[in-house]
């Protein structure tokens, strides 16, 4: 029997927010964001007899959504022809600029901290793994969404102290799971 | 000082709702100043609350989203509908 199983109907619940974290720093476009996640649900449930058990649900999904990134780049740059390669080189006129072009950009820097920051977005989603589905839905709702008290325990039928206790909770197995995995 | 006592000193769990509270920002005046009181004697909820506030920023850094509800419908939906024409 193999390690790991596939259990399609839950995806949306489990992964969703996951995939979708994973693909928008990446695309930067909650549409094209959306339509690529909907095309590695629909490729994964072709794919699922080829699923061997070996990896998890999550990191065969996550395979399957990098190849559609990849593509989906592929794709608008066929779409725009040939790559534009831009040469800068320096005149009389322009002496001075061209060093100041050469410089490393502060952009790049806050590029690398997106990524690792969206690294650590990943981890806790997956920290959130291993609590209680409904308690964890309860936690990003509250934390991720920002929604009102009141609103969630209208949402979920709980009373407010229910709510804390699930968010203290919720907190002390994040913690102790980014402690263990990330800090 | 018994009443004194109630109304300034609290336990370690009501300590730890505070400090949740605080992190959503909807703990009351009093409370936090309760809490305050709690921390300058209870090293473990010091700890406990440094903790708590290390996630908070943690989950503010990583700028994390959800999708919204509806296309999540729609995709549960999808996915029912063609998982079951899979399986016929």
């Amino acid at each position: 029997m193999p390690a790991n199983e596939l259990d399609p109907n839950k995806w949306v619940d489990k992964y969703s927010d996951y995939l979708f974290n994973y693909t928008i720093v990446r695309v930067n476009d909650r549409e094209v964001a959306n339509d690529l996640i909907s095309e590695t649900f629909l490729a994964a449930l072709k794919s699922a007899k080829y699923f061997k058990g070996e990896a998890s649900e999550r990191t065969w999904l996550i395979s399957i959504l990098k190849r559609k990134i990849i593509d989906y780049y592929r794709k608008i740059n066929s779409r725009k022809g040939q790559a534009e390669v831009k040469i800068n080189y320096s005149d009389d006129y322009n002496e001075g600029e061209w060093l100041e072009e050469q410089v490393p950009d502060q952009f790049d820097r806050t590029a690398e901290d997106e990524m690792e920051n969206n690294e650590l977005g990943l981890a806790i989603l997956e920290c959130l793994d291993s609590i209680n589905e409904k308690h964890a839905a309860i936690f990003k709702r509250k934390t991720i969404d920002g929604a009102d008290t009141e609103a969630i325990c209208n949402e979920f039928n709980i009373t407010p102290s229910n709510l804390w206790v699930i968010i203290h909770r919720a907190r002390t197995a994040l913690a102790a799971c980014l402690e263990k995995n990330w800090f | 000082m018994s009443r004194m006592r109630k109304l300034f000193f609290i336990d370690c769990s009501e300590a730890a709702e505070c400090c949740d509270k605080s992190q959503y920002k909807e703990a009351k005046p009093l409370e936090k100043m309760k809490l305050l009181i709690h921390l300058t004697f209870c090293r473990a909820c010091r700890k406990f609350s440094s903790k708590n506030s290390k996630l908070t920023e943690a989950i503010k850094k990583s700028k994390l989203q959800t999708c919204p509800e509806e296309q999540k419908r729609a995709w549960r939906e999808r996915i029912k509908k063609e998982f079951a024409e899979d399986n016929v």
